[in-house]
C-alpha cells in the first residue's frame, strides 16, 4: 500500500517538473527574478501576491510576445550577478541602466524614466539639495545608484541598510537626517505612510532609466521583451498601467 | 645507567602512532599555506582585503566591548538563577528565556528601531548607531553567558558551600571565595566559545546600517560585481579572526586544566 | 555538671518529603564532653549532626546551641563561627593551599589580620602532625592528611565544639588511625564534640555517652561500659552484634 503511494508522488512530482519544464514557444518557462521590496514597482500584497507596476508591466509584455514565465522573489543584493550566472533569465526590478551594469547584463530599451530625489522630515528645511548634505547621516539601500550617487558626488555620512523601508524608517525615528531613493519608490512610500510626516525635496538628481536586464546569453529573449515592450506601449496598455500607480502624480 | 645503555635507549626506533597524528590541522594549514600565498601574491585580492579589511576593526571593536558588558549583566543574571529570593529568579529566568527565544537578528532590529527611538524620545539619550549595535549584541548574549555561569555555580559540590557556611561565612562571602573562584575556571572554556559566537553574530549588525566586515564585502561586491573574489575575501577574514580566537580559548582551556 | 548543656537538643524532628529521618530526639550535651552517635545507615544520624549547625533545617522542636536557637536566622552565622565542623569528604577548598584554607575564614570570619591567621594556621597544622604539608593543595595530599587539614581548618576558629561526620568513613585503613589520633588528643584536651562514627575503638576510648539512633529514633543512650557488657535494648544488641565482628 504505502509502495504504490509512494510511487504514484513520484509519477506526479516527475510528471509536475517534466511539464512546467515546456513552456509555451521556444523560448521555455522565463525565470524572472525580482526585489518585491520596493513599491510601487513591485511588492507582495496583502493576499501574499507580488504585484506592481513592473510585475504588471512584465505580464502584459509577455502576453505581447508570446512567452510564459515565473516570477522569483529574491534579495536585491546580488541580484545581477545571480542573473549574469544564469540563475534567472530575467531581472524586472525597477534597475537603473548603467554602463557598469550593462558589462555584466544586457537591457532591453528603456521603459521608465526615475530618479533620485531625497526625503527629509516634514519639518525640515535646512537641507535643500544635495550640497546641503555634507556631514549629514543619509541612508540609502546598499548598492543602489541612489548609494553610489551619494558616494562618489556628496560628502554625506552615507548610512547603508538592506531595504529602503528600514532606511525610511529610520529617518522618521530621527537617526538619520535624509534618505535617497529613486523618486517614485519615495513619493509611494510618502502617500502611504502620512504618520512618517516626512516630505521630498523638489529637485530630481541623476537621469534614469530604468530597464528589463537580460542574461547575455538569451539574445532570443532580449528581442522578444524589446518586441514586447514597443507593443504594450503602442497599444496604450503601458499608459493605463502607469496610470493606475502615479495617475495621482 | 650506564653510557652505553643510554645511547641504545636513544638509538632505540619510536613507532609512529599515525591515528594520533592532527591530520584536520596539518591539512587546513597546508591548504592555508596554498590560500594565503596566492592570496598575498594577487593584486587583486589585495586590493579587496585592503577595501573590505577595514571593517573589520569595527567588527572585533563591537565584539570586545559587548562581550565584555555581557560578561558583567551574565554574571549577576547567573546569580540570580541560582537565587532562594523568588524575585530575583523570576526576573533573571523571564529575562533568559525570552532572549534565548529570540534570534539575535530580531534582537537587533528591535533595539536599532524600536527601543533606540524609544529611549530617545523619553530620555533625550541618542543610542543610534554603534551604541545600538553594542546594546542589542550585549542583552542578548547576557542569556546565554548566564546559563554558562549557572551551570558553572551548579557544577560545584555542595560539600563545598557546606564547608564555607559550616566554618561561619555569609552565603555572598562563600560565593565570593569559594563557588565564584572555582565556577569560573570551570567556565573559561564555553565562554571563550560565546565569544567566538558573538563574533559571527556581529555581522548581523549590518542591517542597522554598520560598516562591519560584512557590510564592507556586500559594498565591495556592488560596486564592483565580483562576487568570487569579495565573498571569499570577506569569508577568509571571519576565518581568520574565529580559528585564531579558538586557538586562544584552547590555550585557556588548558592552563585552567593544570589544577 | 551543674551548668547548662551546651547543646539542648529538644524533641527535635525532620523528615524529606515523606521520609522521617529524625523522629522526636532529645538530647543534651555538656561542655567538655564527647557525644558519640551510633546505628545503622540511614538512622537518621548525619541528619541529626547537621541540625546542630543548621546545615539542615528542623522541622518540629528546636535546638539551643550556647544559649541561642539555630531557628534564629540572623544569627546562625554567628552560632556557626562557634561549631567546627569535619565532613566525610574533607570538603577542602580546592583552589586553595592548606595553609590558605585555614586562613580565609579566621580573616574574613573572625576578622583576624592575616599575619595572626597564618601563625595560628601553621601551629593547627603542626598540631594535627602535618606541619611541613602547609603548601601543598588539596590534590597532593592523600586522605588521611586532606582530613587532618579539614580538622586543622576547623580548630583554627577557636570553636566551643566540634562536630564530627563519619570523618574515616571515606580513608583507607592505614591512615584511619592517624586521624582518630587527632580526634583523640582534642577529646582529652576537654573539647566539646559530637561524632558520628562506626569506629568502636574510638569509642571505646574517648566517649563519655553513646547514643544509639535507628530509623530516627534515640532508641538508647548510655556509656561504653554499659554498651559493651550489656546493652539496653534488643535492637542495640543486633546492631552491635553486626558491627563487632
Amino acid at each position: 500500500m504505502k509502495k504504490n503511494m509512494f510511487l504514484g508522488m513520484l509519477l506526479l512530482v516527475v510528471s509536475a517538473l517534466a511539464l512546467s519544464a515546456c513552456g509555451g514557444g521556444g523560448l521555455g518557462t522565463v525565470t524572472v527574478g525580482t526585489n518585491a521590496e520596493y513599491p510601487p514597482f513591485e511588492f507582495v500584497n496583502e493576499d501574499g501576491e507580488i504585484t506592481g507596476f513592473d510585475i504588471e508591466l512584465m505580464e502584459a509584455i509577455a502576453e505581447e510576445a508570446g512567452f510564459e514565465y515565473e516570477l522569483v522573489n529574491t534579495r536585491w543584493d546580488g541580484i545581477f550577478v545571480a542573473l549574469a550566472s544564469g540563475e534567472f533569465d530575467a531581472v524586472i526590478s525597477a534597475s537603473t541602466i548603467t554602463p557598469e551594469r550593462a558589462e555584466q547584463v544586457n537591457f532591453s530599451d528603456p521603459y521608465f524614466n526615475a530618479g533620485q530625489r531625497i526625503a527629509v522630515q516634514a519639518g525640515n528645511d535646512s537641507i535643500q539639495g544635495p550640497e546641503d548634505l555634507d556631514g549629514k547621516k543619509v541612508g540609502v539601500q546598499l548598492g543602489t545608484t541612489g548609494d553610489i550617487f551619494l558616494t562618489d558626488q556628496t560628502n554625506a555620512d552615507v548610512q547603508r541598510y538592506d531595504e529602503n523601508t528600514l532606511a525610511f524608517e529610520a529617518l522618521s525615528n530621527g537617526d538619520i537626517d535624509a534618505v535617497m531613493a529613486d523618486g517614485p519608490t519615495a513619493a509611494d512610500l510618502l502617500q502611504a505612510n502620512p504618520e512618517m510626516n516626512l516630505k521630498l525635496v523638489d529637485g530630481v538628481y541623476t537621469d534614469e532609466e530604468y530597464g528589463i536586464a537580460v542574461n547575455q546569453e538569451e539574445t532570443e529573449l532580449l528581442e522578444n521583451i524589446n518586441k514586447g515592450l514597443a507593443a504594450v506601449k503602442e497599444s496604450g496598455k503601458y499608459d493605463e498601467i502607469y496610470d493606475k500607480y502615479f495617475g495621482t502624480d | 645507567m650506564t653510557l652505553d645503555s643510554t645511547k641504545a635507549k636513544l638509538e632505540e626506533k619510536i613507532p609512529i602512532n599515525w591515528s594520533r597524528i592532527p591530520w584536520w590541522a596539518i591539512i587546513l594549514a597546508m591548504v592555508g599555506l596554498v590560500i594565503g600565498i596566492s592570496i598575498l601574491t594577487s593584486e587583486t585580492y589585495l586590493k579587496v582585503i585592503r577595501f573590505v579589511g577595514v571593517g573589520m576593526g569595527l567588527t572585533l571593536r563591537v565584539t570586545v566591548i559587548s562581550y565584555g558588558i555581557a560578561l558583567i549583566v551574565g554574571l549577576f543574571l547567573g546569580l540570580m538563577r541560582v537565587s532562594d529570593n523568588p524575585i530575583f529568579y523570576a526576573f533573571s529566568t523571564l529575562y533568559v528565556e525570552v532572549m534565548r527565544g529570540l534570534p539575535i537578528l530580531v534582537i537587533i532590529l528591535y533595539t536599532g528601531f524600536v527601543i533606540v527611538p524609544k529611549l530617545r524620545g523619553w530620555t533625550g539619550l541618542n543610542l543610534q548607531g554603534l551604541p545600538a549595535a553594542i546594546l542589542g549584541l550585549a542583552v542578548g548574549y547576557a542569556a546565554y553567558v548566564a546559563e554558562v555561569f549557572r551551570g558553572g555555580i551548579e557544577s560545584i559540590e555542595r560539600g563545598q558551600m557546606e564547608a564555607a557556611r559550616s566554618l561561619g561565612m555569609s552565603y555572598v562571602e562563600a560565593m565570593r571565595h569559594i563557588i565564584l573562584p572555582q565556577a569560573v575556571r570551570r567556565v573559561l572554556p564555553p565562554l571563550g566559545n560565546n565569544f567566538v559566537a558573538m563574533l559571527k553574530d556581529s555581522s548581523l549588525i549590518s542591517v542597522i546600517a554598520l560598516e562591519d566586515l560584512l557590510q564592507r564585502g556586500r559594498l565591495y561586491v556592488s560596486r564592483t560585481y565580483r562576487a568570487f573574489e569579495g565573498y571569499n575575501t570577506v569569508a577568509l577574514l571571519y576565518l581568520v579572526m574565529t580559528l585564531g580566537l579558538s586557538l586562544v580559548v584552547r590555550y585557556i582551556e588548558r592552563r585552567s586544566q593544570i589544577d | 555538671m551543674t551548668e547548662e548543656p551546651i547543646i539542648q537538643i529538644q524533641n527535635v524532628s525532620k523528615n524529606f518529603g515523606k521520609i522521617q529521618a529524625v523522629n522526636d530526639v532529645t538530647l543534651d550535651v555538656h561542655v567538655g564532653e564527647v557525644v558519640v552517635i551510633i546505628g545503622p545507615s540511614g538512622g537518621g544520624k548525619s541528619t541529626l549532626l547537621r541540625c546542630i549547625n543548621r546545615l539542615e533545617v528542623v522541622d518540629q522542636g528546636d535546638i539551643i546551641v550556647d544559649g541561642v536557637s539555630v531557628k534564629n536566622t540572623k544569627k546562625i552565622n554567628r552560632v556557626r563561627e562557634e561549631i567546627g565542623m569535619v565532613f566525610q569528604l574533607f570538603n577542602l577548598f580546592p583552589h586553595l593551599t592548606a595553609l590558605e584554607n585555614i586562613v580565609l575564614a579566621q580573616h574574613i570570619v573572625r576578622k583576624r589580620k592575616k599575619k595572626e591567621s597564618e601563625e595560628i594556621a601553621h601551629f593547627q597544622l603542626n598540631k594535627v602532625g602535618i606541619g611541613e604539608k602547609w603548601d601543598a593543595y588539596p590534590s597532593q595530599l592523600s586522605g588521611g592528611q586532606q582530613q587532618r587539614v579539614a580538622i586543622a581548618r576547623a580548630l583554627a576558629m577557636d570553636p566551643k565544639i566540634m562536630l564530627f561526620d563519619e570523618p574515616t568513613s571515606a580513608l583507607d585503613p592505614e591512615m584511619i588511625k592517624g586521624v582518630l589520633d587527632v580526634m583523640l588528643d582534642l577529646a582529652e584536651e576537654g573539647m566539646t564534640m559530637v561524632v558520628v562514627s562506626h569506629e568502636m575503638g574510638f569509642v571505646r576510648a574517648a566517649a563519655d555517652r553513646i547514643a544509639f539512633l535507628d530509623f530516627g529514633e534515640l532508641v538508647e543512650l548510655t556509656t561504653p561500659e554499659k554498651l559493651f557488657t550489656n546493652p539496653g535494648t534488643e535492637r542495640t544488641r543486633e546492631f552491635l552484634s553486626q558491627i563487632l565482628h
